[in-house]
């Protein structure tokens, strides 16, 4: 192998994604499912696991559960059961989780995203649904592990990857429409900050030509999308100069220090996984029917890798049009909006991807939290295209739009935004010019014609901006050819 | 045979510290009741059906509404070790 | 002679309370005398609840006895383990509350095997039960303190549990009346688990009256328990009807066959004969697989045993101990000290076993068999009921056993349940009551068994049986 280098190695990468769902109540007790509450404020003797108490499933996270699957082109397992999962930890109170082993949600499900410009479907292996765990805060002052159980009991979806990935960047790619796609179908904040989204990544490499798969590590703590793909990038070239210096890879859990932007080999446990699996008990079998699938399916929202490919078919819209539009499932709505009242879809496009995009970002607010609507976006965009008011001048109302109900027609009298096209005033305002600025005139006449923009300015200025700028120009330019 | 280092082992999974004389007795009568069960080997069950629950319930579950849980007191009146509100142990090594 | 108050029956009681010969507060001092009095010999309390009131505006204010591994609201549980010391449960179980409903006064929690392991309550980490007809000898178990608190006048009635026969062994040790209902018929939730897919809680009474009542009150779906038959609950004592006429009652060979004390045969074969002149007809039947139901019992409930118990860690509540010096790290030592510590030799056999079982490996040919065998064993019983209303068989193949006798062999002592397994793996209702006494004077019990929920079949046979003998009138002696 020695003689190899760096580029003879294809690496191999798959992805494990927990999702919190945001249902109201926990997965098997009524406790609220909240986020940032007092520690140990939101438990009850189940999700405590105190003795004696049973678990009763809550039917939203079935449903979510079923509904997310069927975004991943999961297959869906007509029987549902769930398993404990054994082992010893102090966020685990009952000494198990219940999960699911052998008969998960869904199977055998696939993901299009677009890498590098490229089409890519990436293969999901299974997505089942567990209960999380307790939240340990490590005190290293008082020589201590402090536990919180208030997390115990969240919703909790497991969604596996195959290996399909073949870049740290791809990774990031797929986990980018990951999220989407969940927030298309409101299931979760998908927050990896709070942890309602958290993901843990196998990468291994291998020479390139071989089929067998190598030694893979598994990499945990990153905290965010960024620190997926930095952990990755790290991990692959450890693991490249590692081969190429002859040493063997140790099959191992390596943790992400963010600080050091490295990873590092995690306190391996002693004994080897050993989860003794067993059917639940204490909870009955579901039973999926197919009409029930059918009925999730049918109100399932467009998945966004398939709005990008109809927004470009349909409005005949750029890929990098779309691909902005799609990052907000309700822009994409609103865009929709827009085009059924006026056809000119590139303009609405522009308008919703520069100057409404920037007044929501500054804002930091969601479409969905503004008073804007279809018919008086496309109206201001109307006005400007008719020269009824400026670009300018659109740009000045479109931020009212968001907080007011106020029509346009008020607004742009209100603001004296109206553009002047009257034949008559544009008459006597380009004389006005033509007079304060005759030096100019004589410039323009001995041949500089760059300085007409000059006098088409101070029309505008003299205007205060009202001046139509097409029709100004046009009757400077008539004056001026023939004086 | 149940060895004694498949009981430390099972041990190991189960957390309970062992003696060796608690190792020994377990492997002796663990070793007396394995054999016993031995008894279904006998058996050919291929084409038989796990039974996990003996009632043919199934689809139980509750609608997904919130119910009263523990006052921050009420759970931590339970705790055999705890600070500032919350449960703890002694520090867990990564 | 008139009696006194503790020794009648709470069917008795009431009537007399209606009939104003009788007040809920004077009922409830009589027991607690007779418990001060006596229970120093027996044991079959491990707490008494002095605040416990009762009031005669309820509609059914006899005191009662709680086997310790159900949870009251407020008062210590310990499953008789040193693991749960001091652990106060903070909520009701679903039972709790239907007799708090109903007014039962709980005069106190009683005496078992350590977490419900074992068929003799020696496991308890406190002190053994005796019986109260021999006290050189076992009350049976796990149950045995609520089945030796009811005999010996302690309780009018008791609550305990079966996983494997845990309340009708001892009942039929202890000559008083046991029933296992149905799986699914009564609430688990709060009951502190064994084996989750055989545990049931269910009455230990003086009479068969007794049970069915009680049984009335405590049943009924329970939206916190999944395993819940969302059925309606049914008065139980209108099964009380002294009739079997037209009745077909099976015999099953395979539990006649060997094995069986001489004494124990006699009893069963006589109370045979009784149902006969009162019109059932019986028939030998087989259910074939009957011999692995020690096995299937012991894979099945040691593994579910194993995870149930994991959350005795010594982490949230309870015991916690840690070892004098490091040994691994301090969270795994806490883990292994306290459940060292905390268990006592039966609880970690059992813990031991259960995890071999579901253990990577071994886990098809335990865990996946055993449940596989579960279905034969059920499958048994659905083809013995085609034909039959109810099955009869000894509920012990021996009286109770001397305190000490099979401490040592823990394989002799599990084969000890080999009548009352099969209802557990099985699901179905089975009921224990007096058929008679060995020569030495110990307890004989009977014990029916019938298709899921069809417990009035069982009162039915049962109050038949017993208003034409008078076995459960007779009260152990007062021992030295
Ligand atoms: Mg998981
Ligand atoms: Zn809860």
């Amino acid at each position: 192998m020695t003689n190899l280098t760096p580029n003879d190695f294809e690496t191999v990468i798959g992805l494990e994604v927990h999702l919190q769902f945001n249902t109201r109540s926990k997965i098997f007790c009524g406790c609220e499912n909240a986020f940032g509450r007092e520690p140990n404020s939101c438990v009850c003797p189940v999700c405590l696991g105190l003795p004696g108490t049973l678990p009763v499933l809550n039917k939203a996270a079935l449903d979510y559960a079923i509904k997310t699957a069927l975004a991943l082109n999961c297959d869906i397992n007509a029987f549902i059961k769930f398993d404990r999962k054994n082992y010893f930890y102090p966020d685990l109170p009952k000494g198990y989780q219940i999960s699911q082993f052998d008969f998960p949600i869904g199977y055998n499900g696939k993901l299009t995203f677009l890498s590098d410009g490229k089409e890519k479907t990436l293969r999901i292996h299974r997505a089942h649904l567990e209960e999380d765990a307790g939240k340990l805060i490590h005190d290293t002052k008082q020589k201590c592990s402090l536990i919180d159980y208030n997390r115990t009991g969240t919703p909790l979806m497991e969604i596996v990857t195959e290996p399909d990935l073949r870049s740290p960047q791809e990774a990031y790619d797929y986990l980018t429409m990951l999220k989407l796609n969940l927030q298309y179908l409101d299931v979760s904040d998908c927050d990896m900050e709070k942890g309602s989204l958290r993901c843990d990544a196998n990468i291994s490499i291998r020479p390139k030509g071989q089929t067998s798969l190598g030694t893979k590590t598994e990499l945990k703590n990153m905290n965010s999308f960024r620190a997926v793909k930095a952990a990755l990038m790290f991990e692959q070239q450890r693991q490249v100069t590692m081969v190429l210096a002859g040493k063997k890879l140790l099959q191992e859990t390596r943790l992400w220090d963010e600080d050091k932007q490295a990873t590092f080999t995690m306190r391996t446990k002693e004994e080897a996984h050993d989860y003794r699996y067993f059917p639940e008990p204490d909870l009955a079998p579901f039973v999926v029917s197919n009409e029930k699938i059918d009925a999730v399916r049918k109100v399932l929202p467009e998945n966004p890798y398939g709005a990008f490919l109809r927004l470009q078919r349909e409005y005949g819209m750029s890929a990098y049009d779309a691909q902005i539009l799609i990052q907000d499932k309700a822009l994409t709505e609103f865009f929709e909006k827009c085009a059924a009242l006026y056809n000119e879809t590139k303009k609405i496009c522009n308008w919703i991807n520069t100057a409404l995009l920037k007044e929501l970002n500054e804002r930091k607010i969601s479409i969905t939290k503004t008073q804007i609507d279809a018919e008086r976006f496309t109206a201001v965009i109307r006005k400007v295209e008719d020269g009824a008011i400026s670009n300018l001048s659109g740009k000045e109302i479109l931020p009212e739009l968001l907080t007011s109900s106020r029509t346009i027609d008020e607004l742009v009298s209100e603001k004296g935004l109206a553009q002047v096209s009257d034949d008559a005033a544009l008459e006597a305002l380009i004389d006005g010019v033509l007079k304060q600025n005759a030096h100019v005139v004589e410039q323009i006449k001995n041949g500089n014609q760059g300085a007409v923009g000059f006098l088409i300015g101070a029309a505008m200025k003299a205007s205060q901006g009202k001046a139509n700028p097409k029709k100004a120009g046009d009757i400077l330019k008539r004056r001026l050819n023939n004086d | 045979m149940v060895t004694s280092k498949e009981i430390t082992y099972i041990s190991c999974l189960a957390r309970i510290n062992l003696t060796q004389t608690e190792i020994d007795s377990l492997s002796e009568n663990m070793e007396n009741i394995l054999g016993y069960i031995a008894q279904l080997e006998t058996l050919d069950v291929n084409d038989i059906k796990p039974t996990s629950h003996v009632l043919p319930l199934k689809n139980v579950y509750r609608e997904d509404m919130v119910t009263s849980c523990f006052t921050r007191e009420q759970a931590m009146s339970i705790a055999v070790a705890s600070l500032n509100g919350f449960f703890k142990v002694p520090q867990i090594i990564e | 002679m008139t009696m006194t108050f503790y020794e009648l029956t709470a069917h008795e009681l009431i009537e007399k309370i209606h009939a104003n010969g009788a007040d809920p507060q004077g009922i409830l001092s009589s027991v607690r005398q007779r418990i001060h009095e006596n229970d120093g010999k027996i044991n079959a309390y491990i707490r008494l609840d002095d605040d416990a009131e009762a009031s005669s505006a309820s509609k059914f204010p006899v005191p009662i006895a709680i086997k310790d591994n159900i949870c009251i609201n407020g008062k210590e549980v310990t499953c008789a383990s040193k693991i749960l010391k001091g652990f106060r449960a903070p909520y009701d179980a679903t039972v709790i509350t239907k007799l708090k409903a109903a007014g039962i006064p709980i005069v106190g929690q009683t005496n078992m095997d350590e977490f419900a392991f074992g068929s003799s309550t020696e496991n308890s980490s406190l002190r053994p039960t005796r019986n109260p007809w021999n006290h050189a000898c076992v009350p049976g178990g796990s149950s045995g303190g609520s089945a030796a608190a009811v005999a010996a006048d302690e309780a009018v009635w008791a609550l305990g549990s079966d996983t494997g026969g845990s309340i009708r062994q001892p009942a039929a040790f202890c000559g008083v009346v046991g029933l296992k209902p149905t799986y699914g018929r009564v609430s688990r939730y709060g009951l502190i688990a064994f084996a989750s897919s055989l545990d049931q809680i269910g009455p230990l009474t003086k009479d068969v009256h007794d049970s069915a009542l009680l049984l009335s009150i405590i049943a009924g779906h329970d939206p916190m328990d999944s395993t819940s038959a969302d059925l309606p609950v049914p008065d139980y004592t209108r099964a009380l009807v002294n009739d079997v006429k037209g009745m077909t009652i099976g015999i099953p060979k395979e539990y006649f066959a060997e094995g069986m004390a001489p004494d124990v045969k006699t009893a069963v074969l006589a109370a045979i004969e009784v149902l006969k002149k009162r019109g059932a007809s019986f028939r030998e039947i087989s259910l074939p697989h009957t011999g692995y139901a020690v096995s299937t019992y012991y894979i099945v409930a040691t593994a579910e045993a194993s995870s149930n118990l994991a959350r005795f860690d010594g982490v949230q509540y309870g015991l916690r101990c840690l070892p004098h010096q490091i040994r691994k790290t301090p969270i795994v030592d806490l883990f292994e000290e306290t459940r060292d510590q905390g268990f006592g030799p039966e609880s970690k056999r059992r813990i031991m076993l259960g995890t071999y079982v579901l253990s990577s490996g071994y886990y098809d040919a335990y865990y996946l068999k055993g449940q596989k065998v579960r279905t034969l064993i059920k499958n048994d019983f659905d083809e013995a009921f085609k034909t039959c209303d109810a099955i009869i068989t000894p509920t012990s193949p021996t009286t109770a056993f001397k305190i000490g006798e099979k401490a040592s062999d823990p394989l002799a002592m599990y084969l000890s349940d080999i009548c009352t397994i099969s209802a557990n793996l099985s699901g179905i209702p089975a009921i224990s009551l007096p058929c008679g006494f060995s020569k030495d004077g110990l307890p004989i019990g009977l014990q029916l068994l019938a298709k899921p929920f069809a417990e009035e079949t069982l009162f039915q046979i049962a109050f038949t049986y017993e208003q034409n003998t008078d076995w459960h009138l007779r009260k152990p002696g007062i021992q030295d």
